[in-house]
């Protein structure tokens, strides 16, 4: 499992923080969005021999894959032959769509890390789950309707604001991933089998 | 609790919360999400709706009315002239005016550009540098500075009035439009009778002081665009409306003290009005000839906008 939150962690940190050499991205949001997938279908596998539902993993890999798709077209037009593209009307709210689906990814990747906790009975674990989900939608999704306002307005001022608290809510969930990644790598009960756990828990009735 | 009084066994009262709690938290977020993903979505529909009513055809130039001082420094030397054209277009139009014509007036040609005469012609621009303008919400408001020169062969530059523009622009497209009035003055007309004695200006207030070298009697103001500010313009000559002084008779000797103020614009309309005139003082002189005398300070007023005030203004010209 540590294994897979460290990929997702890694993921994020590349598509929020992204190297330019000139004109081309050393690591493209693209790249950052396969890792990521990569690091949720390493939690699917763990949980594969288990009782644990991997829909919501499901579901955020399925979103993400939208986004390796939109990153990439996102990166040929930052190649100055597609720049004029890029910066027409019809690509004004790219971003805007970015964030919308990176929302939803992070989503069903922490309901995903929820239903884990919830079914090897991480209470604490879970409740914090959800805690650190809502406080990262509360932040991200005013932030992105900030962005969306200003985007139209051009706005800068206002702009700015919603950059710095987009930013704040990927930091947040950075350490979050971060903080998961070092449960599974400490847990106390040394490092547990997910099926024996999952498969210990008595089934209801 | 009342939840809790139905668990059978009491042991079981924490479990069964915990478990409603973090259920509960399970549906609060995804009601946040949704709402969230809604309102993003709709803002963002709003805005292509926005951008797609929002959008301009083609650049739209403002009205200027422009009275240009032609100046050289060598009188053998060609006469110049300094005009501003102002003009919106959409926000991400990238491109910029390379060149003016003038249907009226086809053997003018002259050099333009919207980084300012110092800032390159666009005609050597490698693309590279900064795209000019003020950026107001969906639109930008550019200048396009052109540079005239009359040569000997435009001895009768005092008539021309430019009324129409033909404008291309970096990517080769072309339009024809109306730009106001722009006209041309050779010299500042000086008078022996009325010595300007000193004048001081700002963008909306001017002062001005003549000595009178003999006796004259005042007519009126002179300037083809006077009707254009006549309602926003406050001005006094010795103390008195400017409206009054048709007959005001000044004897040799005496002062002549000129304050101007022009008011704030009065209507989208006027707002996007670009004015620059040098009026002139009308007199009769002792010997009944009917003279002018150059007001020295010109008057000037530039568009004042924010984004909604330009909405008005294209919406009221049907641009939009």
């Amino acid at each position: 499992m540590e294994r897979g939150y460290k990929k997702i962690f890694w993921g994020l940190f590349f598509v929020t923080f992204h190297l330019n050499l000139g004109p081309l991205q050393l690591l493209p949001p693209f790249i950052g969005w396969l890792i990521t997938i990569s690091g949720v279908h390493e939690l699917t596998a763990k949980l594969q021999n288990s009782s644990i539902s991997t829909e919501s993993f499901q579901r955020a890999v399925t979103v993400a894959w939208g986004l390796v798709v939109l990153t990439f077209i996102g990166s040929m037009g930052t190649l100055a032959s597609a720049g004029e593209l890029m910066e027409s009307s019809i690509f004004l709210y790219y971003p805007i769509i970015v964030i919308m689906l990176e929302i939803i990814t992070f989503f069903y990747i922490l309901e995903g890390t929820h239903k884990v906790f919830s079914e090897l009975s991480f209470e604490e674990r879970k409740s914090e789950t959800q805690k650190k989900l809502r406080t990262y939608l509360v932040m991200v999704i005013p932030s992105a309707l900030i962005m969306t306002f200003t985007l139209f307005f051009n706005h800068s001022s206002s702009m700015v604001i919603g950059i710095i608290l987009a930013i704040i809510a990927v930091i947040y969930l950075l350490v979050f991933f971060s903080q998961l990644k070092k449960f599974w790598m400490q847990d106390p009960l040394g490092k547990p089998l997910i099926e024996e756990r999952a498969n210990a828990i008595p089934e209801e009735g | 609790m009342q939840r809790c009084n139905i668990a059978k066994r009491q042991l079981l009262c924490p479990f069964v919360l915990t478990f409603q709690e973090g259920g509960r938290n399970v549906e609060i977020n995804r009601k946040i999400l949704k709402v969230g993903i809604f309102l993003i979505g709709a803002l963002v529909v709003l805005g292509y709706v926005g951008v797609y009513l929002l959008t301009l055809e083609e650049p739209v130039f403002i009205e200027h009315y422009i009275e240009e001082q032609l100046y050289t420094g060598d009188q053998q030397g060609p006469r110049q002239a300094y005009v501003e054209l102002y003009y919106i277009t959409n926000v991400n139009d990238k491109r910029v005016v390379s060149k003016v014509d003038f249907p009226e007036y086809p053997d003018i040609q002259i050099p333009v550009s919207e980084y300012g005469m110092h800032g390159g012609f666009t005609m050597f621009s490698d693309g590279q540098q900064q795209l000019p303008g003020t950026i107001e919400g969906r639109y930008n408001m550019r200048t396009v500075y052109l540079e005239f020169a009359f040569g000997e062969d435009y001895q009768d530059a005092e008539s021309i009035e430019i009324t129409e523009a033909i404008v291309h622009l970096s990517d080769g497209s072309v339009f024809e439009t109306e730009i106001g009035s722009i006209n041309f003055h050779f010299d500042e007309p000086r008078s022996e009778m009325l010595e300007s004695r000193g004048s001081s200006g700002s963008s909306y207030r001017t002062d001005m002081e003549f000595i009178a070298r003999a006796d004259v009697e005042l007519i009126g103001l002179e300037s083809p665009f006077l009707t254009l500010i006549d309602e926003n313009l406050e001005m006094t000559i010795n103390g008195r409306d400017y409206h009054e002084m048709n007959g005001m008779e000044i004897e040799e000797g005496k002062r002549v003290f000129i304050q101007t103020k022009i008011g704030n614009a009065d209507g989208i309309e006027e707002d996007f009005r670009y004015l620059k005139l040098r009026p002139k003082l009308r007199f009769i002189s002792e010997d009944s000839k009917e003279e002018t005398v150059s007001l020295i300070v010109g008057w000037y007023r530039s568009p004042e906008y924010d984004f909604i005030e330009i909405l008005q203004y294209l919406q009221q010209k049907g641009a939009l």
